[in-house]
């Protein structure tokens, strides 16, 4: 076996959503290994998702939390649930800790209303005693109502494993999402996202930039380019100039209103230049080079012409296009282990293709890295995969290298899930047996197997008694109550080949 | 990008006529113009008060200011204007129609053929009455072409009367605004002082809300939910249930002197004395008297900047692009400034032209409360005392604010957002 | 892209919508579970029960707060001032010309036994002024007039109290007025967009750009103000903000697919319009509501302020705040209507972002 790269324990992410609790993952295990490509199959709303982004702890909090569980990372634990658990026993508040929200809120009103009425009956003599006794006040309102200790500890521990985290993403693990239309800011250009995941500039290094391409832009245009800005910014300044000085008509005044305006772009533009000569040679190297890796990530995910699609902004690009560009971003620091969330749901059928091989590219670029692609699609997994994990109801159901998954799947949901692939050999009526029913909503899961609603097979314990994660064979490992033996029996009659589902 | 620019400028004049003609329209037929205010003057001066404070206005516009001589009313008529068809009286104020000025009466006696006239600065001429019309002759017996007649209605058949005048294109287009009736100088120059004024509150108190909404908008964008932002939520609240003006009553009862505390002066925008005070005493002096009026402007555009800016952060920190920010491993502060917040300045940068407007002549309310001769106060009190020249000035002043802030809300929204300079 | 929009967007209401609010269809379970949410959030559902008792308590101010007895009993046979309104004083053997001064009844009736007469319980009417025996100009504040009286002897507590029925109602009738016509325009205009949207769009800005002020004042000359007549006025310059909303959500649901079924079944333009779209499109009026009676009450203020308001001698806090400006030291005639105001506009502005927050899908949500 592999060395671990990660280990998952135990892990659970809640979500609150209205007062309620949605249990998104609720206890799954796993690891990934160096070098693997680990897929993750689930239907919509199994927790794929969430369950890799707890990993790096991108869980929008709040609604969400990683609530339990650990997370080690090269042997070393990055997030500790135990440790979360024993802060949250300190009481919230240092006093009323029976209040709720909106009652400390009100108290602490009624408490400055009082106050207050008590400065118009015992009259305070002028005005600085009056305003000490208002920051008197708000200390005091401070200490009785919102001075928790409990938030310093959690502010710290979140502080630590935060600062952690944002130290292994980008250059230990990075994430391709879902939704590439989205995924990228707006307001930047492709070159700037590309190259702040090699090196974020500070706003200084920006605005130098700036100067830059400004001073660069300057010099490139023609002069008669210049000529017409000129033009059109002393036609402005003669309107307005003539407008401020009430339509005077004065020869000289409008000669120089008109000269302010055509010289103005000019003086700005060598203003501009004469700034771009402070810069030093050192930044223009070290730019040039951030410029030179930036162009290579882009070329290397494909992009044609990518000196000249470094400064366009994302709605000048594609969908197919974007996602090569996030690909280029989660390459930029060469990291241990990519995450994929179904990177080409989104995508139309030939760009998913080119994007699964571009991937696969990658992979073998570097030997030791780990991609984890996480997808519906099992034909994804198929081709690409060597340990498939399946998820269902916040909970892993089964692990099992790709191979004996398909030929040997065990659980019922992952049968089910097999079953549903449409395959041209067999018969009609044996095609897209979908898996009868509806996911169940996330706020009321069953208590027992969570896929006990839609379970063909079920037993009368399913209801009630949650199953165990097992390990029937080294390496293959399934939650269900089901005898082994049983449940090999409701294999397929077809046999499941992973080249079978491919094609 | 251009023609959209082009585009908005050429709407902008429909609204403009549009505007401008509805308004004329509206104060030259409105009853109670300044003719008859002057008449109502003249009269009350005449008989010493006694009915002539019981005359209502109505009894004014269909009786033709009784008592008058006719003389009179029709110097009156002509003085401001109301000679002349309204359409006509539409292209003067426009600069489109001549507008005589330097107006002189002249009058013929039965059988007087002709008459001598001072036409100011020593020159006399001679005005000749012939079968064609009238005729005006320079002192050595050349014709002059400066001076232009045209005869006038007579009541007495006997007398013949004529009007010796000169005309200019002088109106908007030409950058004239005419003459106030109640100052009687030109609109400009009552504007001028005013102006600067109100741009100072209104800068200063544009500088000051930004500088405090969009920090606290973040503040609370980031602690949603946390007793910080419940209570500024709060105060946010209260400075929305106040209007600004209200709030600077409130302030000068409690700290004007009057009932309670004494520390701020009672308003206007310096003290008397300014002028003879040192450069130190001046700056404290126009602090000390921008403090309460300050604060009443600020409160104005408090809640619903911070509001605004607070939403807006947390619409912008749910996106995807943020969630791709922190997966690259940037810190929190750089996500926040530099991804969010340039998103986030959307909505508050196409916000500012509307700020422009408001600030010159949103703010009568507040320059009346605290006694400031602003552009506001001067917008108002020309109003009501029917100075049209101030009022179509003010307007069409509004006019190219709006213009003006327009440009700045689409040239902002332009600079911060990449999809509106790309279209 | 339009700044228009946006920017009086902006300014009209502090809170701008969220235009994944609109795209839920409106029925009735939703518009209930709206209701729960609202419900559910306490600062604005208990504003809401204090405004509307307040509300209805205050159509029955004339039995609380008033001059005119609610029961006198003389010589033997009773009678109901409140109800039966003017009755002369030499009724009850007063000498006094005009109504009965109950007040001083009272105090009379002390000595024979068998008279009495039972007050409301603040003795003092909006609109009795120094006329009245025992009224004073400029009392201060104190046990017998709460907050004062005004520069005729009016009580300013009274006055306050009946101002705040009238601000509200005024408020609420203009806000209804106005929406009505707003939404009217804005939806036509969405809907049929093209050259009348472009022309619509081009004489709103015109009438914009009309000094309300001066249209007020020129028709206060004329005719004076009534409380209708006022509604009516500040209708024509108000509907303009609710067409901005109503256009865009207009256009946009226009594009959806329903719209384009029930055109194909040959309905009529304004069957569309009243029983597909607008039912969707109500979030905003909903939303927008409070803020606009907000809006409403700060103008009534602000135009009695001025002078150019409701007909004196309405109770209106903007005269009495005119009035107690004029000198610094009449502070109650400034604090007392201002403090109304004050309390009533919170208490609205708590519950609009109660609304507000119940139409609003979004989660708070934060990454780090
Ligand atoms: N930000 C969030 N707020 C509230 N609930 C959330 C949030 N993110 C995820 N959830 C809940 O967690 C559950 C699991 O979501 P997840 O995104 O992991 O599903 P998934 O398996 O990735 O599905 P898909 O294939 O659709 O991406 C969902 O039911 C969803 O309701
Ligand atoms: S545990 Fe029971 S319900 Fe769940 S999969 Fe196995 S048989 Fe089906
Ligand atoms: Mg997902």
């Amino acid at each position: 076996m592999r060395d671990k790269l990660f280990e998952i324990k135990g892990l659970k992410t809640y979500f609150q959503i209205g007062g309620k609790t949605a249990k998104a993952v609720d206890g799954v295990d796993f690891d990934i290994y160096k070098g693997e490509i680990l897929g993750v199959v689930g239907e919509s709303g199994s927790g794929k998702s969430v369950s890799l982004l707890s990993l790096i702890q991108l869980i929008p909090n709040p609604p969400g939390e990683v609530t339990d569980g650990e997370i080690i990372f090269k042997g070393e634990t990055i997030f500790n649930g135990q440790e979360l658990r024993k802060i949250k026993a300190i009481p919230q508040y240092r006093f009323f800790n029976q209040m709720n929200a909106s009652q400390r809120t009100g108290f602490a009103f009624l408490f400055m209303t009082v106050w207050l009425i008590l400065h118009l009956v015992l009259p305070i003599p002028g005005v600085i005693p009056f305003l000490g006794s208002m920051i008197l006040m708000v200390g005091l309102v401070y200490f009785l109502f919102f001075n928790s200790p409990r938030k310093s500890h959690e502010r710290s521990f979140r502080e630590k494993m935060y600062t952690r985290m944002r130290q292994i993403r980008g250059s230990e693990i990075a994430m391709i999402f879902q939704e590439p239309m989205t995924s990228l800011n707006p307001v930047y250009t492709i070159g700037m996202q590309v190259i702040e995941s090699l090196k974020p500039k500070s706003f200084g290094e920006m605005t130098k930039d700036r100067v830059i391409d400004l001073a660069a832009s300057f010099r490139r245009s023609t002069w008669r380019n210049k000529l017409k800005v000129s033009g059109i910014a002393a036609v402005l300044f003669l309107f307005f100039g003539q407008l401020g000085a009430g339509w005077s008509f004065l020869v000289s005044q409008m000669v120089t209103q008109f000269l302010t305006g055509g010289l103005l772009p000019l003086i700005l533009g060598l203003l501009v230049v004469g700034l771009d000569k402070l810069i030093s040679n050192d930044y223009r190297n070290a730019n040039q080079a951030l410029r030179n890796a930036g162009i290579k990530l882009l070329d290397q995910v494909g992009i044609s012409s990518p000196e000249t699609r470094l400064s366009d902004y994302p709605h000048q690009f594609s969908g197919g296009m974007r996602q090569r560009v996030m690909i280029a971003m989660a390459l930029a620091k060469k990291p241990s282990l990519l995450i994929a969330d179904e990177p080409t749901t989104a995508l139309d059928v030939t760009i998913q293709a080119q994007i699964l091989e571009l991937m696969k590219e990658i992979k073998d670029l570097r030997e030791d890295a780990a991609i984890v692609l996480i997808t519906h699609d099992l034909a994804v997994i198929a081709e690409t995969c060597e340990r498939v994990i399946v998820m269902y109801g916040g909970k892993i159901q089964e692990v099992a290298e790709v191979i004996e998954l398909f030929e040997n799947p065990l659980h019922p949901y992952t049968q089910g899930l097999l079953n549903s692939i449409p395959r041209p050999e067999l018969q009609k009526k044996e095609r897209l047996q979908a898996i009868r029913g509806m996911v169940p909503n996330i706020l009321n899961l069953p208590v027992g197997c969570k896929f006990c609603t839609r379970c063909d097979v079920k037993l009368d314990k399913c209801d009630t008694v949650e199953p165990d994660l097992v390990e029937v064979e080294p390496g293959h490992f399934t939650r269900c109550h089901l005898p082994i033996d049983a449940m090999a029996e409701k294999k397929l009659q077809g046999g499941n080949s992973p080249e079978a589902v491919q094609n | 990008m251009a023609t959209y620019f082009l585009r908005r400028l050429l709407l902008l004049i429909p609204t403009f006529f549009g505007a401008t003609i509805l308004v004329f329209i509206i104060l030259q037929l409105a009853p109670g113009g300044p003719l008859e205010q002057s008449i109502r003057q003249i009269q009350m001066g005449g008989m010493t008060g006694g009915e002539g404070a019981s005359a209502g206005s109505s009894d004014l516009t269909s009786g033709g200011g009784a008592g008058l001589p006719e003389e009179a009313m029709e110097e009156l008529k002509r003085f401001y204007g109301f000679d002349k068809p309204i359409i006509q009286r539409y292209l003067i104020w426009l600069g489109l129609w001549p507008r005589e000025y330097e107006t002189r009466n002249v009058e013929f006696t039965a059988g007087q053929a002709e008459t001598k006239k001072n036409m100011g600065r020593g020159r006399w001429v001679t005005v000749k009455r012939t079968s064609a019309g009238f005729e005006i002759v320079n002192e050595d017996g050349t014709p002059n072409a400066e001076w232009l007649i045209r005869p006038l209605d007579s009541p007495d058949e006997s007398i013949e009367k004529a009007l010796v005048y000169k005309t200019k294109f002088s109106g908007i287009l030409t950058g004239d605004l005419g003459t106030s009736y109640t100052y009687m100088q030109p609109v400009l120059n009552v504007m001028k002082p005013r102006f600067k004024i109100s741009i100072f509150f209104g800068l200063s108190g544009f500088l000051i809300s930004y500088m405090v909404c969009i920090p606290l908008g973040i503040a609370k964008a980031l602690r949603h939910g946390s007793p910080f932002d419940l209570f500024s939520s709060v105060v946010v609240f209260i400075a929305y249930s106040i209007p600004g003006w209200a709030l600077g009553a409130v302030l000068l009862i409690l700290l004007g002197g009057g009932s309670f505390w004494d520390v701020f002066p009672l308003g206007g925008f310096r003290s008397d004395n300014w002028e003879y005070l040192s450069l130190w005493a001046k700056i404290i002096d126009q602090l000390y008297h921008a403090v309460l009026p300050m604060i009443a402007w600020t409160i104005g555009s408090f809640a619903t900047l911070t509001v605004l800016m607070k939403n807006s952060i947390i619409e912008n920190m749910s996106q995807d692009y943020i969630r791709t920010a922190f997966a690259k491993g940037l810190s929190e502060k750089r996500v926040i400034w530099i991804h969010a917040l340039r998103n986030s300045v959307i909505p508050i940068a196409s916000y500012i032209g509307n700020v422009i407007g408001v600030l010159l002549a949103g703010s009568y309310m507040i320059e009346l409360v605290f006694n400031i001769d602003g552009f506001g106060k001067l917008g108002y009190q020309a109003i009501l005392d029917r100075d049209y020249p101030i009022v179509m000035g003010f307007l069409v002043i509004a006019v190219l604010l709006r213009l003006i802030g327009n440009i700045l809300s689409d040239f902002a929204l332009a600079t911060v957002d990449p999809r509106i300079r790309f279209k | 892209m339009s700044t228009q929009e946006n920017t009086s967007q902006s300014t009209t209401v502090i809170i701008t919508a969220d235009p994944k609010a609109t795209q839920e269809q409106i029925s009735l379970s939703v518009l209930k579970k709206r209701w729960l949410k609202f419900k559910s959030i306490k600062r604005g559902y208990y504003s809401f029960i204090i405004l509307l008792t307040a509300y209805i308590l205050s159509f029955f101010l004339p039995l609380l707060i008033s001059n005119r007895a609610v029961v006198v009993k003389y010589d033997g046979q009773y009678y109901f001032p409140i109800v039966q309104g003017y009755i002369p004083g030499n009724t009850f053997g007063e000498d006094v010309p005009g109504e009965a001064n109950y007040r001083e009844l009272k105090e009379r009736f002390k000595s024979t036994p068998g008279n009495w007469v039972i007050m409301p319980l603040y003795p003092y009417g909006p609109l009795e002024d120094v006329t009245v025996t025992g009224n004073k100009m400029y009392e201060q504040p104190g046990a017998k007039h709460w907050f004062g009286t005004d520069n005729t002897g009016r009580d300013v507590f009274a006055r306050l109290l009946y101002g705040f029925n009238i601000s509200l109602s005024f408020a609420i009738l203009l806000t209804i007025a106005s929406y009505i016509i707003g939404v009217s325009i804005g939806a036509m205009m969405g809907y049929f967009g093209g050259k009348f949207d472009l022309i619509s769009q081009r004489f709103i800005e015109i009438w914009a750009t009309l000094p309300f002020l001066f249209v007020m004042i020129i028709i206060s000359s004329i005719v004076r103000p009534n409380f209708f007549l006022l509604i009516v006025i500040l209708t024509l310059f108000g509907w303009i903000g609710m067409t901005y909303y109503m256009r865009a959500e207009f256009y946009r649901e226009k594009t959806k697919d329903y719209v384009a079924a029930a055109i194909s079944m040959g309905q009529s333009h304004r069957l569309i319009i009243f029983n597909h779209i607008l039912p969707n499109s109500l979030v905003p009026i909903i939303t927008y509501f409070p803020f606009s009676v907000i809006g409403g009450i700060s103008s009534l203020v602000g135009l009695d302020f001025l002078g150019f308001g409701l007909p004196p001698p309405t109770p209106s806090w903007g005269q009495m705040v005119s009035v107690g400006l004029q000198s610094m030291v009449k502070y109650w005639m400034v604090l007392a209507p201002l403090g109304a105001m004050f309390l009533t506009l919170l208490l609205i502005v708590f519950i609009g972002e109660a609304i507000r927050e119940a139409f609003d899908p979004r989660v708070y949500s934060r990454l780090r």
